[in-house]
């Protein structure tokens, strides 16, 4: 399935919730923002929320900055 | 001596703030942080980097501190708003700094789109540091906006220039009623010192403490400068005169 991740094309094998998700790109789930197609998804709906076709996926977290 | 500075309620003991960027590691960052006392301190919310996927920056700020997430990045009102409410979503605080930057040679903040975002975040509960071109009339409107403090540039951002802007900060301190937090451009001590005699309510540094050889002595330095500006602003110094008075009497001379 053709989604794209951080702004780049990518790839999944199939229907996987959010949290699925990060686990497969092994980024751990504390302190990072998902967005899903520029909305925030809840914490509380990563299990509940699967990424479909063509999504834009939005992984952040902070970094030092003045 | 009580000398607080309250923005939105909380007390602020130390009136150097200090961004966490640039520092050759997060341990470093730490550790100027700790020596230096900051209370209130910046980061920034990027794409994470898989390269970089080991160390959570916020495991190396002390608990203690408020962060403040820039929204730098951002080039207009809308894109701020929403790295905003990202940093509100992960749990980060109310603080915002907000910068909107769209010039890339001199990274000049866009007074405009940084009011309409104030407009928007101040709305929604947000504690809203706007970082901005010294200009009375936009510190005026941001007043009126419901930002909690206005951050006017000495210099443009990592060039160490110093208060170029320092008359229209003047102008400034002296008509608006939030406190005037001098952000970007200070390059030295001295410079903080600077700001803080003439009024300011407190710094923003970020550059000039990270890539110094020693950031943790340099942090530490910044530090006493601006509480050593604070102090000699509430002193009273009496400032410049043109012509020459004598420290000894004029009577009893030896003659």
């Amino acid at each position: 399935m053709k989604i794209i991740f951080n702004g780049k094309n990518d790839e999944i094998g199939g229907s996987v919730n959010v949290s699925e998700f990060l686990l497969k790109k092994n980024f751990s789930p504390e302190r990072v923002v998902v967005e899903i197609n520029k909305n925030i998804v809840k914490r509380a709906e990563w299990n509940k929320t699967f990424i479909k076709e063509n999504d834009g996926i939005e992984i952040l977290s902070f970094v030092g900055g003045g | 001596m009580n000398d607080e500075l309250i923005i939105a309620g909380k007390k602020i003991h130390n009136r150097f703030f200090l961004g966490t960027g640039k520092f050759a590691s997060h341990t470093l960052m730490k550790d100027a942080i700790e020596k230096a006392g900051v209370e209130i301190v910046t980061v920034a919310l990027r794409r994470i980097n898989p390269e970089t996927k080991g160390e959570n920056i916020m495991d190396f700020i002390p608990k203690n501190c408020v962060v403040m997430t820039n929204t730098s990045g951002a080039r207009n009102a809308d894109e701020a708003v929403r790295i905003a409410r990202i940093a509100r979503e992960m749990g980060c605080g109310d603080w915002i700094k907000i910068e909107v930057i769209s010039d890339n040679k001199y990274l000049l903040p866009d007074n405009m789109e940084t009011i309409r975002a104030c407009e928007i975040l101040a709305k929604e509960g947000f504690i809203v540091m706007p970082y901005i071109n010294p200009d009375l009339m936009d510190a005026r409107r941001l007043v009126n906006a419901g930002a909690a403090s206005v951050m006017p540039l000495g210099a443009p951002i990592g060039t160490g220039k110093g208060l170029k802007t320092k008359e229209l900060i003047e102008i400034l301190i002296n008509e608006i009623k939030i406190p005037v937090v001098v952000d970007a451009g200070i390059g030295s001590p001295s410079h903080a010192a600077e700001a803080m005699e003439m009024g300011s309510a407190a710094i923003l540094a970020n550059t000039a403490v990270a890539v110094s050889e020693n950031p943790v002595l340099s942090a530490e330095a910044f530090s006493l400068a601006v509480r050593a500006g604070r102090m000699a602003y509430l002193s009273g110094l009496q400032g410049e005169k043109e012509s020459a008075e004598p420290s000894s009497p004029l009577t009893g001379f030896l003659r």
